[in-house]
């Protein structure tokens, strides 16, 4: 069933984009609604957890624009200490817990999370961020430079 | 920058895990209750069409009285026959000259209580009922409204017209008119602060959107049904298409970013220059409704052919259609109307009273009209509420089913 099958999955993407669990769920719930509503559109261009992904995406986005999502995150504030990182090169090489990871990028401003997501997890290219987010190709890359500097000093800090 | 494209795969790694994504069962239900809800709501919305096309048919039907243009007219009501006697001369009651009359005032034969009965027969002798007034007779024909009481009438008349020309013979107390509405109108908003969420509003955003916000022409057209009780109370309703609209003129750029907490913007980032956004954007908002009033109206005659009738109610209004663009109240930054979360089913209150043109078969109708949305167009999580108000001029034709 398709619930079952990738219910996790599109619980990741909406805990990515929305800023506590309680949205998440909401948007879980209303995701999966307009995927079964939607569901006779889907032409099989793309494989069916990629047309569900950016369906979440487009619906994250649209409540972000509405303002309903953004304002919370008390719920993903890291729960452990972060391991040090001592240099921007070598970040990766350390062992970084996932949540750290994942609760550095809820603190950055929205404009820069939000094209970290679509590009680092999500494989977007940046003409198409810049077309879902309404903005230029160019400011696309450069929430993503900015993002990655600001990920990466978050994460020095801790 | 390229030394931190491992950031990147960093990321990529820690969202593969998903254990801190788990669903349970209680997700699938509120998908399922979701889907079952649309169901439902389907099958609500066939039901009160439904409901309103079988009230509909029910009251024409119960309403259209038997005709005849031979004298006798049955009613409904009381089943007794209403006899109508064309011989000349035959009986005269009345106390004083009728030729040329346009009002007569009939002493009432007994005590019973006063009815109205309005004539088209000028020359209209009469009487054996418990009638108190005549008014407003013309050849040819004759209209009786209303009558209590009594089984039978008989109308004499005068030697020198040799036949009626006698028409309606519909006798009633209750009666439907049928018709169309068209309201030009203004539209506006009254814009309120969402007192929960109001720390998350921009600091410039009612000198740079709100302000430049305005009223708008809008329109409405809806098919009305009016159901007139005997006394001078008729209930109103109908359906049709209603549109709510405001002018939009901004100009401004955006420079910083909101950061907030707890519901509250704690300060601005500044933006790097690159994502400056210029927001130069004039236009009209429509929003469009499917609205289903209900009224209780009250008409009072000021002449033969002229009256008053006023009406208050609510509305439903089902959001259908919107078109343009608007400001968010956090960043900013411009939204097309269909990414607002925008409340589907809303609630109107209004007001409208006017001067109907009233004849036999029909009237029309101008009357200035307001109505005031009751709850807020934006949904909870918006930190500015908007309650959308309309003022204009109702136009409307209703024709009269069975008078």
């Amino acid at each position: 069933m398709l619930f079952e099958k990738y219910a996790d999955k599109m619980m990741a993407v909406c805990m990515r984009y929305c800023k506590n669990k309680e949205d998440a769920r909401d948007l879980l719930h209303d995701g999966f609604y307009k995927v079964f509503i939607n569901i006779k559109s889907f032409k099989g261009e793309s494989k069916i957890d990629t047309w569900m992904t950016r369906l979440f995406i487009n619906l994250a986005l649209n409540k972000l624009r509405h303002g309903r999502t953004k304002y919370y995150h008390d719920e993903f504030e890291a729960k452990h200490e972060p391991s040090f990182l001592p240099t921007e090169e070598s970040s990766n090489k350390y062992n970084i817990e996932p949540n750290v990871v994942l609760d550095a990028l809820k603190q950055l401003p929205d404009i820069y999370e939000i094209v970290l997501n679509m590009y680092a997890i999500d494989n977007m290219s940046h003409k198409e961020i810049a077309s879902e987010l309404g903005i230029s190709v160019g400011s696309s890359k450069s929430r993503l430079s900015r993002g990655r500097v600001l990920l990466n000093t978050i994460l020095k800090r801790k | 920058m390229d030394k931190l494209q491992h950031i990147d795969e960093l990321l990529k790694k820690s969202a593969s895990t998903r254990d801190y994504a788990k669903v349970d069962d209680n997700d699938w239900m509120a998908v399922e209750k979701k889907l079952k809800h649309r169901k439902n709501r389907i099958y609500a919305y066939w039901f009160f069409l439904a409901l309103v096309l079988g009230t509909s048919v029910t009251f024409i039907t119960q309403n259209v009285y038997h005709q005849s243009n031979k004298g006798i007219v049955k009613v409904q009501k009381n089943k007794n026959p209403i006899i109508i006697d064309q011989t000349p001369n035959k009986e005269k009651e009345l106390n004083q000259p009728t030729s040329g009359l346009k009002s007569l005032d009939i002493t009432p034969l007994t005590n019973t209580s006063p009815t109205k009965i309005r004539s088209k027969q000028t020359d209209l002798n009469t009487i054996n009922t418990n009638i108190t007034k005549i008014k407003y007779a013309k050849i040819p024909s004759i209209t009786i409204d209303e009558i209590k009481g009594e089984s039978k009438i008989k109308i004499t008349t005068p030697a020198y017209i040799s036949k009626i020309e006698y028409k309606p013979s519909i006798i009633k107390k209750n009666y439907v008119e049928i018709g169309f509405s068209f309201t030009p109108s203004i539209s506006n908003k009254v814009a309120s602060e969402n007192t929960t969420l109001s720390g998350l509003i921009n600091r410039n955003f009612y000198n740079n959107v709100l302000d430049n916000e305005g009223s708008s022409f809008a329109s409405s057209q809806l098919f009305s049904l009016q159901y007139h009780l005997n006394n001078r109370f008729f209930i109103s309703s109908g359906l049709g298409i209603t549109q709510k609209a405001e002018s939009i003129s901004y100009n401004y750029t955006i420079t910083e970013t909101p950061w907030s907490n707890n519901n509250t913007i704690e300060y601005y980032i500044p933006l790097a220059a690159i994502d400056y956004k210029k927001i130069d954007y004039v236009g009209s908002n429509s929003y469009h409704f499917i609205e289903i009033p209900l009224n209780v109206g009250f008409k009072t005659p000021l002449s033969p052919n002229f009256e008053i009738r006023g009406q208050m109610g609510a509305s439903y209004l089902k959001l259908v259609q919107t078109v343009g663009k608007k400001a968010s109240f956090y960043d900013l930054g411009l939204q097309d109307l269909n990414d607002l979360n925008l409340n589907q089913n809303n609630l109107s209150a209004n007001v409208k009273i006017g001067l109907y043109h009233n004849r036999r078969m029909f009237t029309v109708g101008v009357e200035p009209i307001i109505s005031y949305n009751l709850n807020s167009l934006t949904d909870n999580n918006s930190a500015i509420k908007l309650n959308p108000y309309n003022y204009g001029l109702n136009i409307s034709t209703q024709f009269k089913i069975n008078n």
